[in-house]
């Protein structure tokens, strides 16, 4: 019984490698593979990514820190194991869609629960597997193979893994225990997300500087290490063959495994079944405020958009973002303007043109359109069935788009015409061109969002924001518009940028003008055919 | 007050709609009953023109589906088998929203909302998103959205699905109401005993195509419908043995 559930749980982790979720049909066993051989491209590049990154710190094994370099790369393991899947593992355990249809069955409860820590087992590990694999290789190369070492490896490698799934399944019942709490969870969500964004941001961006401390100080660092946490100095041993390390981190491991096992046999029942509606909102009449039928319309996609955290953080990042750079043009002007000349050059007039390209970059992030029409899922005989015209549903959705991405957009053009001391006519620019590419980019994802024929059939609206065609491409030929825009600038044009953005502008407008054409006569008919 | 002429809607080389032809009429409820893949919901979503057909008109009041959908659309309310709400909004939003599509005046849409929210007992759970709504609620506030705006026609498929018994007898009771006040209702269902105490006509279809229709005395005759729709399957069963 243990068995088939695990087969049940790998195969809906691996859904999408067999299952086509908008064509509704199995995939052919070429497009299995295919999908496997990408999986296994894009673990290969993730451990190649570590194992640069292993190799730097490779330098601590030389200065017979050994310890050091795989306490260093532990943490790295577990934060990427453990908080890569740490959402993942709130859904994997808890809100599975077949809950009911298990406990309904003659199954005992600790099966359910071991199949689905099988799942969030391999989860965490597939990440951690991309740091220690590589984190063992070089430790291979730079001190020479030995089977001890390779015994060890292996055990350290399990516990790595196994404090992953240990802590991955506390995240996983605090957010359990939170989200069931919570009032405006989509709000708290984006703002968790922002400040973790921010703060890997943050570390990346600090990244050489941390890796060039550490190795500069790394004596210093491991001789307090070693005197203030020894626990940390034997976990460190594990790897090298350290047979006392291994025993005592071995018989850890299973006491841990023991207490989550407790915590989670004794909660998982109350915690699966929860209804998650614990916040009773009280109804008190009052009149309506009596909109118009596109005012109703745009207000319903509102409501959609700031009713999924996974809409606003996947699709509209930038709504956020455009401001905030708005805010450090203003504050750090003269830092940005440095930025800006080093990269693009230092005549007011190019300095213009990098700032337009920086909003337009921006702008470009923001893919609402794209997935909108999908969005209505088996929701779309409401509009269809209602005495709207299908332009005006599809103009809400654009102008959904443009409100939050062109409201920003102004502010920041303004804050970059009062931080840089630009002519009228380069700022007449500054506010204009991103506002263009805004509305290029908003009926560019109308298009794609509607002739990608859109896949309505999902059943979680991940799908048809994170896994669509239309918001990849969206995103994409955004990104490689804007870069031609640069590239013909810097390779092609020999005159200035004013008359360079004077004709882009124009071709802004041609495009604009194609795709309003197609909005009206081919959008129509495509949005009536679903 | 709906006329449908000729309909006919194919899957690929399926006919899932042949030739069918029917009339409702101003004060009439109207029955459509058949077995499962009959071809209901397919005449119905190309009645509310959710879906396209490939011959034949249905004329709203006169006017076309295909050629004045709005105007159309305007006149009737449509729900569906599976009340899919915006789970996104609360109830009264969802409510709102559609009382603003159809310009219903806020005093007038309050007043209603608290009729028929209390008549079904839902009234507390309005500012609940809908996502916590179960499906019989869903289904009730779905109702409700279709009376807000007092349409001449309901359209509406599958409806006492869901419902516990005080509902569907309050929504037969205000099937009734709406007719006596000039409206009109076609609905399809499974529940032959309803049909058959609440219908004034019924049609009976069968792999797309309408068997039997009239006023429900000229349908059952002295039998139960329960009788003649067996009846009906049955010859069916052995024209097809006849056939082989």
């Amino acid at each position: 019984m243990l068995k088939i559930l695990i087969k049940k749980q790998l195969m809906e982790i691996f859904r999408q490698y067999f299952y086509d979720a908008k064509k509704n049909k199995a995939r052919s066993k070429t497009s299995t593979t295919l999908w496997f051989i990408f999986f296994g491209l894009v673990m290969i590049m993730l451990c190649g990514m570590f194992f640069s990154l292993a190799y730097v710190f490779g330098a601590l094994i030389k200065m017979d820190l050994t310890w050091f370099y795989f306490i260093i790369m532990s943490v790295l393991a577990v934060l990427l194991g453990a908080f890569g899947s740490v959402f993942n593992t709130f859904s994997m355990l808890y809100m599975g869609k077949d809950n009911d249809l298990l406990l309904s069955l003659p199954i005992p409860e600790k099966f359910i629960i071991v199949s689905r820590l099988v799942g969030v087992y391999l989860l965490g590990t597939m990440y951690s597997v991309s740091v220690t694999l590589p984190t063992l290789v070089v430790y291979f190369i730079d001190a020479g193979f030995h089977i001890g070492a390779l015994f060890g490896g292996i055990i350290w490698m399990l516990v790595i893994s196994v404090i992953v799934l240990l802590l991955s399944c506390l995240l996983g019942f605090v957010v359990a225990k939170v989200s069931t709490k919570l009032k405006h969870k989509n709000f708290i969500t984006v703002f968790i997300a922002l400040v973790g964004f921010g703060l890997y941001y943050f570390v990346c961006f600090k990244l050489t500087t941390i890796m060039d401390n550490i190795v500069t100080n790394a004596l210093t660092y491991g001789k307090n290490v070693k005197e203030s946490a020894y626990g940390l100095y034997l976990f460190g041993m594990m790897p090298t063959g350290d047979i006392v390390s291994i025993l005592i981190f071995v018989a850890i491991s299973v006491v841990m495994v023991a207490a989550v096992w407790f915590l989670l046999s004794k909660t998982f029942i109350s915690i699966a079944t929860s209804t998650g509606a614990t916040v009773r909102i009280e109804y008190k009449e009052k009149l309506a405020k009596q909109k118009g039928v596109f005012q109703a319309l745009l207000a319903k996609e509102f409501a959609r958009f700031f009713g999924s955290a996974t809409y606003m953080l996947n699709c509209g990042l930038s709504v956020v973002l455009i401001p905030i750079f708005g805010i450090v043009i203003l504050i750090k002007a003269n830092d940005v303007q440095e930025l800006i000349s080093e990269i693009v050059g230092t005549n007011t007039d190019v300095i213009a043109l990098g700032i337009i390209i920086s909003l337009c970059w921006l702008a470009s992030m923001n893919d609402i359109v794209a997935p909108s029409v999908a969005l209505e899922g088996k929701n779309l005989w409401v509009l269809r069935s209602l005495p709207v015209s299908t332009i005006s549903i599809l103009r809400a959705k654009i102008l959904l788009h443009l409100i939050l991405t062109v409201v920003p957009l102004f502010f920041t053009s303004v804050c970059a015409c009062v931080a840089f001391h630009l002519t009228p006519v380069e700022n007449v620019f500054v506010i204009v061109e991103p506002i263009l590419i805004a509305v290029l980019f908003a009926l560019f994802g109308m298009f794609l969002g509607l002739e990608k024929k859109p896949n309505l059939n999902w059943t979680n609206e991940m799908y048809p924001i994170k896994q669509s065609m239309s918001v990849m491409l969206a995103l994409f030929a955004g990104w490689a518009y804007i870069g031609i825009i640069v590239a013909l600038y810097f390779a092609v044009v020999s005159f200035g940028v004013i008359p360079y953005l004077c004709i882009v502008s124009v071709v802004n407008l041609f495009f604009i003008a194609l795709l309003e054409v197609w909005l009206h006569k081919r959008a129509v008919i495509l949005f009536e055919k679903l | 007050m709906l006329q449908i002429e000729h309909l006919t809607k194919n899957y690929g080389e399926k006919k899932a709609v042949d030739d069918l032809s029917l009339h409702i009429h101003v004060g009439e409820i109207y029955g459509f009953i058949g077995h499962n893949g009959a071809g209901k919901t397919t005449t119905l979503k190309s009645v509310v023109g959710i879906q396209q057909f490939d011959e034949g008109e249905i004329t709203i009041d006169g006017h076309s589906i295909t050629r004045e959908p709005l105007v159309c659309k305007k006149e009737f309310a449509y729900i569906p088998d599976n009340p899919d709400l915006y789970e996104f909004m609360s109830g009264i939003k969802y409510l709102n929203f559609i009382g603003d599509i159809f310009g219903v005046e806020p005093n007038i849409r309050q007043e209603r909302i608290r009729k028929y929210a209390d008549m079904f007992e839902i009234t507390k759970d309005l500012a609940q998103p809908i996502s916590a709504y179960s499906h019989g609620m869903k289904q009730k506030l779905a109702i409700i959205s279709a009376w807000i705006h007092e349409p001449k026609l309901i359209i509406m498929d599958e409806p006492f699905v869901g419902l516990d018994p005080k509902a569907a007898h309050l929504l037969k009771e205000m099937m009734r109401e709406h007719c006596n006040q000039g409206g009109a209702i076609f609905f399809s269902t499974h529940v032959l005993e309803v049909a058959e105490k609440l219908c004034d006509k019924v049609a009976i279809i069968k792999g797309g195509q309408l068997i039997k229709s009239g006023t429900m005395d000229e349908v059952k005759g002295d039998d139960s419908l329960e009788e003649v729709f067996l009846e009906l399957e049955d010859d069916e069963v052995q024209d097809v043995k006849d056939i082989n």
